[in-house]
Parts: structure tokens; C-alpha cells; sequence
């Protein structure tokens, strides 16, 4: 899976469609990407994907990029 | 011995910095754990020994948990039994000495006192910020963020540090570990450590403790008696008190730490900017709230995060309880906390974001009014206190008693200094030297007069400080209790 997909995601999450996000795009640079938005961000990723993170994994997670190589991971 | 005690300012800190200074780097560590046993031991020599044994138990219980991580269910016991052998210790020991009768009111239960009560009554020095980076620590070593440290030495020397020992900030040790050896202390990082510390010094006895002795007069009545325009004056001044008495805290806390070479998290970024609730919360006390953040919200919100039942103002209402709790078993403090769980609640629903689209000046004005109202709850001794001075705020109260300080009703008669106080407390409490400073650089100012300038300005705030201080005694920090 490309970048580009998971950027909806997070167009529709952050509600904002001119969002554009790369490997190295972490929470500082998104407005709104809280604690809150975080976990919502989360399942919704996981819903689309129909993968599911664990706690651990969750809170590791520094940059676009661990997000996407993770959800690589978990794709067939 | 707070930092404003003039035995801390002119005996102890002069004497561990250059002694440290002077140390080659492999014994540094040494040196900071004996200093900070015997900060804690010149404080309550009663419980050196407590500490003691909270440190080796709580080191041993890293080890343990690290070496069981991979047996998921014996892992898990231990875990609990750790994070109950430290709640227990935590909320045991704020039951036991908030139910006392020997103690009159906890608010007097501290430093400048304590040579009046048995040593046994008085909490045992910032025991609440150790629990919460043990309980961190653990969680990390569990969650596989960190690992469990094997030099006893080094534990020791992040939990008693002795510049975070009174009122935080909250240092996990996943942030620490590179420099846990205190070896990385140089003439520049301690210059700049100084000056934080003055500043923070600056803050706490120049700003806060000028306004205290303003506005405590209202707040040690036993029955309130105030005017609206005081009653709002009062609390105005205890929103800056709190925020300089704190923050300057934590500024010297952070200059100390940098002469030792240990970085330590920021504790604030300019809350009263803030445009609502929420932001205030991230900016002020940064290390606790992101302890909730981390290690509470964003374990319920991910548990529950399928349920789309589970409103998240539940799990927002919950840390807020918490955080209310931690600062005391008393319903004022638990009642505080509710406060701003409801608010911050509110300001997650549809309804509350949309005030993020009104006028900015108003949203400055919404985040105010609500902060400043709970401050009552967090300042007053008691819920009917609190409650008549809400009356008092909105114009609902009785006839008024003026109060001896106060020639003049509605305003008192305040001294020059405390006015001073206000203007200065005010405007400094918007970063307006960060705004100057990025403006100043590309003018043509030289930036080595300004240096000097600076330091000669420091210089001398510091002897007014110790002046002061030695003219009136020092008073404790507000976040000394917790």
C-alpha cells in the first residue's frame, strides 16, 4: 500500500482535504493530532484495513512512516 | 530547605556545584546521590530511610518485571503487585497524614514548619512525583519502551535527584537514560543553568510570594468576608501566584539540573495564552498532564476505541478526577479536578468545538474565566469556603467586614511592590521576551553587550533576591505539598 491511501484516512480524520502527509510527517506537524484524534485516527485505519494494532505498537509510533510499514506488515 | 532558603542559596547549591565541577566525570555520579541523600536528609532525616528502601525496592522490581517479560502472565501479576505496592504507599501515606488531628491544616505542614511537628506527621518530600515516574518507569519496562536500568546507582540518582525532589518536574526515565551517569555538566551548561535558576528565583520571590502576602489574608479568613472587586482582584492574583510560584519553581529545578548535566522536561509553555481549556491543560504542568495523557487516556481510549458507545468525555472525566486526587484526598481538590474534566469534556463535544471558530479574543476570555473560577476550588481551604466565595465573585454575598489590610472599600490599599507585581506578573506571563528577543537578534544590537547586559541584569536580581529573602524568610513552594 502506497502513502497516498493512507493520506484519505487522514484527510477524513483530521477533516481537512488539503492535508498532505509524508514518511517523515509526525503529530507536531498536523494540527488537531492529539492524544484524542490519535486513537481515532487508529481505528479508523484499522477499520478500513481491517487489521488490528496492539497497545504496544500504538504508542510506538513516531512518524507516518512506522505507521505505514506497520500496516505494511499486517496486510496480505 | 527550599531553594529560596538562604542556606539552600548560599551554603549547599554553591557548595555541590563547584565540588561537582571539580570532580573527575566517572565519580560525578557518586557525588549527586550523596548530595541528594543529604538534601533529603537535612530535610526529613526521618525518612531517609524510606527512601532508601522505595528506591531498592522499586529497583529490584524493574529487574524482576524485565526478567519475567516474556512469561505474559507472571509478568502481569508482578506488574500489579508493583503498581499496587506504590499506590498503596502513595495514597496510605496522604490518607495517613491528611487524617491526622495533630496537624492543623495541611497547607502549614511544610518546609518552614516542620521543625514545629513530629517529624512522623509531615509527607514525606515530593513522594507523589516519585510514585508517578516509578509507576512510568514500570509501564515503559512492561510496554517494551524502555528497559529495566542495572546500575543501582543511577536509579537512585534520577528518583532523588535532589533539584526535582520537592515539586517535580515528573522526569521519566525513558527521557533520562543518556545521561543518568551525570558525568556531562560543563562551564557553559552550568552558566546557563544559573541563569535559569535566578529566574526562576526572580519569579517565585519577586513576583509570587509579593502577591501571596497580598492576597492570603483573604484566603486565611476563617469566615469570608470580601467585596466583588476584591474577591476578583484576590483570585486574579492567585492565578499569577500559582503560575510564578510553580513555574519559577520549576525554572530553578531546570537550571539545577542543567549544572549537574541532566536535561529536564518543560513543565510549562505560556498557559494563559491559551484559547481554551484544553490547550491550558497542555501547557501547564506539562509533566503530569502528559503522564495522564500517556499512561491512562490513551490506554482507555484504545481499549475502548470499537465501543462506539464509550463517549470520550468518560475517560476525559476520569483523568481529571485522578489528577484531582493526586493533589489531595480532600473534596475541593477532587471537586477542582471534576471542574475541568466537565469543561474539557464539553470542549471535545461538537458543540464545544465550534468555539473554536468564534472570535480569537473570546476564546482568550472563555479559557480565563473558566481557569480563574477553578482556581477557587484548588486555592480554597474548604468546599463552603469555595462556595462563598463563588457568592462573593458574582456579587451574592452579605454584608462585607473589611479586612484589616484594607483601608478602602472596594479596592485595599496595596503596597507599590505588590502593584508592581501584578503589571509585572501579567505581562511576562505572555511570552513577550521570546517575541523581543527573536526581533532584537536582527537588529544591530550587539549580541555580546547584550550578553553582558543580561548577566550584570541577573547579577543583580539575584542580591535583590537574596535580600529580600533574608528580610522576610523564605516561603515554601505551593507544589511542595503535593
Amino acid at each position: 500500500m502506497d502513502i497516498g491511501v493512507l493520506n484519505d484516512v487522514f484527510k477524513e480524520v483530521f477533516d481537512d482535504t488539503s492535508l498532505t502527509i509524508t514518511r517523515e510527517t509526525t503529530a507536531d506537524n498536523v494540527d488537531g493530532w492529539d492524544s484524542m484524534t490519535h486513537i481515532l485516527l487508529i481505528s479508523s485505519i484499522e477499520e478500513k484495513f481491517g487489521i488490528e494494532f496492539s497497545q504496544k505498537e500504538v504508542i510506538k509510533f513516531k512518524t507516518v512512516g512506522d505507521l505505514l510499514d506497520s500496516i505494511n506488515l499486517k496486510l496480505p | 530547605m527550599p531553594f529560596t532558603d538562604l542556606r539552600f542559596l548560599l551554603l549547599f547549591l554553591p557548595l555541590t556545584v563547584g565540588v561537582y565541577q571539580l570532580l573527575p566525570k566517572r565519580i560525578r555520579l557518586w557525588f549527586v546521590v550523596l548530595a541528594s541523600l543529604i538534601y533529603f536528609w537535612l530535610n526529613q532525616p526521618f525518612y531517609l530511610c524510606f527512601f532508601v528502601v522505595f528506591i531498592l525496592v522499586n529497583f529490584g522490581l524493574g529487574l524482576l518485571l524485565q526478567h519475567v517479560l516474556q512469561k505474559k502472565y507472571f509478568s502481569q501479576y508482578i506488574f500489579w503487585a508493583a503498581l499496587l505496592f506504590n499506590l498503596v504507599l502513595l495514597f496510605g501515606l496522604k490518607f495517613l497524614v491528611e487524617n491526622s488531628s495533630e496537624i492543623p491544616n495541611l497547607l502549614v505542614v511544610n518546609l518552614v514548619k516542620s521543625e514545629t511537628l513530629p517529624a512522623i506527621w509531615i509527607f514525606p518530600l515530593g513522594i507523589s512525583y516519585l510514585v508517578f515516574q516509578v509507576i512510568a518507569y514500570l509501564l515503559d519496562i512492561k510496554n517494551e519502551i524502555t528497559s529495566a536500568e542495572k546500575n543501582l546507582l543511577k536509579f537512585a540518582g534520577l528518583l532523588l535527584f535532589f533539584p526535582k525532589s520537592i515539586a517535580g518536574p515528573i522526569q521519566r526515565y525513558r527521557d533520562s537514560v543518556d545521561e543518568l551517569d551525570f558525568a556531562s555538566g560543563t562551564i557553559d551548561r552550568t552558566a546557563e543553568g544559573i541563569r535559569r535558576f535566578i529566574r526562576g528565583l526572580a519569579k517565585k520571590v519577586l513576583i509570587a510570594d509579593v502577591i501571596a502576602q497580598f492576597i492570603n489574608p483573604v484566603f486565611n479568613q476563617t469566615e469570608l468576608s470580601v467585596t466583588t472587586p476584591q474577591a476578583w482582584l484576590v483570585l486574579i492574583g492567585y492565578a499569577i501566584q500559582l503560575y510564578y510560584d510553580f513555574s519559577g519553581y520549576t525554572d530553578m529545578a531546570i537550571g539545577l539540573g542543567e549544572t549537574f548535566g541532566l536535561r529536564m522536561v518543560e513543565n510549562f509553555n505560556w498557559p494563559y495564552i491559551s484559547k481554551n481549556v484544553t490547550e491550558f491543560w497542555r501547557r501547564w504542568h506539562i509533566s503530569l498532564s502528559s503522564w495522564f495523557r500517556d499512561y491512562i487516556f490513551i490506554p482507555l481510549q484504545f481499549r475502548f476505541r470499537k465501543q462506539k458507545k464509550y463517549p470520550i468525555q468518560v475517560s476525559i472525566l476520569l483523568i481529571f478526577l485522578l489528577t484531582g486526587i493526586w493533589h489531595g484526598l480532600d473534596w475541593h481538590y477532587i471537586a477542582w479536578g471534576l471542574m475541568l474534566g466537565i469543561i474539557i469534556g464539553f470542549e471535545a463535544t461538537k458543540l464545544g468545538k465550534s468555539l473554536q471558530k468564534v472570535w480569537q479574543p473570546l476564546q482568550h476570555l472563555w479559557t480565563i474565566f473558566w481557569i480563574l473560577l477553578s482556581w477557587v476550588l484548588f486555592r480554597s481551604p474548604g468546599m463552603t469556603f469555595a462556595a462563598n466565595y463563588y457568592k462573593a465573585l458574582f456579587g451574592l454575598q452579605g454584608e462585607v467586614i473589611p479586612l484589616p489590610f484594607s483601608q478602602t472599600i472596594p479596592f485595599p490599599v496595596a503596597e507599590n511592590s505588590v502593584i508592581i507585581a501584578y503589571v509585572a506578573g501579567i505581562m511576562f506571563a505572555v511570552p513577550l521576551i521570546p517575541w523581543l528577543k527573536s526581533h532584537i537578534n536582527s537588529e544591530k544590537i550587539s549580541p555580546l553587550g547584550i550578553r553582558i547586559l543580561r548577566d550584570i541584569g541577573l547579577g543583580l536580581i539575584l542580591i535583590y533576591c537574596l535580600g529580600l529573602i533574608a528580610a522576610s524568610g523564605p516561603m515554601p513552594g505551593i507544589y511542595g505539598q503535593f
